[in-house]
């Protein structure tokens, strides 16, 4: 059974210009988000992930615009309502976590400013109930001693402990929607086990979409229930997460599942990734500087997003013609 | 041996700080009781007793006007730095937030500020400051509105540098992304980050300050006389340099050491706010 997606982002095209030339890191990206699932993003560095991460929250630099697209979150479109609608949907409705949590705080700042800072932005509650509030969800997250955490300033705590007070920070709002931005990329393996955990337990108890952006495919496997492959701004297979492991549908996909340690580890060909998207045109696959089973076909076909099987999107046009025979 | 030069460097700082600070206090105290030091009425004209030398009643002489030099030079230090601190401080009622605006919220609203500042910065700002004068009157108030009014746009414009630089800090990105409003990152992150730096600012200008008012002064454009100013004292005795060249060099002095006072300060500040030389630690 289906449910209502609570965050549908169609058609979403956004561009960067440089003193150069205009480039188009994302191009025509769709996924929808359902409440109490998580959809992983993997890609490689470049690949637009961050970007379309940072579209959501309409948090782009100055020089990046979405072209066109639209981000339907609750029937309201997030690029086209207000500056102040805009901020009371961050951290309120649609939270997200950090890359980097050993920069991600003022490290003038303690803890609890932080936190009060937060929930009073979102809450019209007092310092005192905030402060109750902040260590109730910092036993949430397992750590020892809250009490004291609270009274901490960033660089006393470990970069794990870190990335768990910003789940606590944004779990305390209880978000529908939690964008994570390589949440484990810059932590060690306990401290990953650690966060995962978190994470899992916010989407269970409340309910939360988790959008997962990663290039850990191991991160993937324990808590994705949908996964999307992004290559050079595109989207290029989307499945459910046993499906992609199981059956990997494009060429792209398929090295990069490969490329994980192992007996049969294939190496990974590799081109700069800046080339991918500002070489590209609309007619070439982006991948085709690198896929192994490219042909004539592969540089003038329009990028068709095809439902391959249920629930199943691949966009490559070998895959296409395989299935037309 | 790295670390010994480091020690000295910050030993002779410190010296340098406790020195210049003593020098402003010093000079605050007076200007602040001026009325209880002053020997004599700083105003009080006596043809007969003009340009005398030192005496007991007049520990430094007297000018022209037969006034006592000691006295002016003590209320001289209540109007040079009254003015100079009034003048900084407007300047950064100004400057404070607009820099801060144009470098937080940045896009059109930072462009028009920076051709703003293209604009008043494209004319020497002392020959503005005196077509300012020139044009209002000469006078204390007119000669602080024309200083504010053309030198804010620096300040401005290296606060707006300052923010850019705190603005891309990750802390300030996860704050957005927390929804907190504008006015509170403001307030709470970025005002923080750069006040050290602001406060440097102010110490490492103030001289500057306090030598243009007192240019100004001498140009008779500034204080207005009878009031005793510092750069009015060398325009007023300028005539009776062959002579009494000790009138001109005592109202000299004083620029000199004050101005001299404040430019240390700044710089010993700057070297102990700076983290990084101070060898990383923050008391």
């Amino acid at each position: 059974m289906r449910h209502q997606p609570i965050l549908t982002v169609n058609n979403l095209n956004i561009s960067v210009s440089t003193p150069l030339e205009v480039v188009h890191p994302v191009r025509d990206v769709n996924f929808a988000l359902q409440s109490g699932k998580v959809l992983g993003i993997v890609g490689e560095s470049g690949s637009g992930k961050t970007l379309t991460c940072m579209s959501l929250l309409r948090l782009l630099p100055e020089n990046v615009k979405v072209e066109f697209g639209s981000i339907n979150y609750r029937n309201q479109n997030l690029l086209e309502c207000s500056a102040e609608d805009i901020r009371k949907v961050r951290g309120n409705d649609i939270a997200m976590i950090m890359q980097n949590p050993m920069i991600a705080f003022n490290p003038v700042r303690t803890i609890e400013s932080h936190f009060i800072e937060t929930i009073r932005t979102h809450l019209p509650i007092t310092k005192r109930l905030a402060r109750k509030v902040a260590v109730e969800y910092l036993e949430k997250t397992d750590l020892p001693n809250p009490k004291a955490v609270l009274k901490q300033y960033p660089f006393q705590l470990s970069g794990g402990m870190l990335q768990r007070v910003m789940i606590a920070i944004t779990m305390s709002l209880k978000p529908s929607i939690l964008i994570a931005d390589e949440p484990t990329t810059a932590l060690d393996a306990t401290n990953q086990l650690q966060v995962l955990k978190q994470l899992d337990k916010l989407k269970k108890e409340y309910n939360t979409g988790i959008l997962l952006v990663t290039h850990d495919l191991g991160v993937i496997a324990q808590l994705a229930d949908e996964v999307a492959v992004m290559y050079g701004g595109y989207i290029v297979e989307k499945a459910p997460v046993l499906k992609l492991f199981n059956q990997p549908m494009h060429p792209y996909t398929r090295v990069l599942l490969e490329s994980r340690l192992g007996l049969t580890r294939k190496k990974i060909q590799s081109v700069s990734p800046l080339s991918t998207y500002s070489k590209n045109n609309d007619k070439k696959c982006p991948f085709l500087d690198r896929c192994e089973e490219a042909n004539h076909s592969c540089t003038s076909y329009n990028l068709e997003y095809r439902e391959y099987e249920k629930d199943h999107f691949v966009r490559c046009v070998k895959i296409h013609e395989s299935v037309g025979n | 041996m790295k670390l010994n030069i480091k020690m000295q460097r910050t030993l002779l700082n410190h010296k340098l700080m406790i020195i210049s600070s003593i020098i402003i206090l010093g000079m605050i105290g007076v200007a602040l009781f001026a009325s209880f030091l002053a020997p004599n009425d700083p105003n009080l004209v006596d043809i007969a007793q003009k340009l005398h030398g030192p005496s007991s009643q007049f520990p430094l002489g007297t000018d022209h006007l037969g006034r006592c030099i000691l006295s002016r030079l003590i209320f001289g230090t209540q109007t040079s730095l009254g003015t100079a601190i009034l003048v900084m401080g407007f300047m950064m009622i100004i400057s404070v937030p607009l820099g801060i605006i144009a470098g937080f919220i940045g896009g059109k609203v930072d462009y028009l500020f920076m051709r703003i500042c293209d604009i008043l910065m494209a004319f020497p700002s002392f020959l503005l400051s005196l077509a300012l004068v020139g044009i209002l009157g000469p006078g204390l108030f007119n000669l602080i509105l024309a200083m504010v009014l053309v030198q804010w746009v620096f300040y401005a414009r290296v606060i707006r540098g300052m923010v850019l630089s705190v603005r891309e800090q990750n802390y300030i990105v996860a704050a957005k992304i927390c929804g907190t409003p504008k006015f509170v990152i403001i307030m709470k992150h970025i005002l923080p980050a750069i006040i050290s730096q602001v406060v440097v600012l102010v110490f490492m200008d103030i001289g500057g300050v306090i030598l243009a008012i007192s240019s100004l002064s001498f140009l008779g454009l500034g204080i207005q006389p009878p009031e005793a100013e510092w750069g009015m004292m060398i325009n007023d005795s300028k005539s009776f340099f062959r002579n009494y060249p000790s009138l001109m060099l005592y109202p000299g002095i004083m620029i000199f050491i004050v101005v001299i006072a404040f430019n240390l300060f700044g710089e010993a500040l700057k070297d102990a706010l700076d983290m990084k030389r101070a060898g990383g630690g923050v008391e």
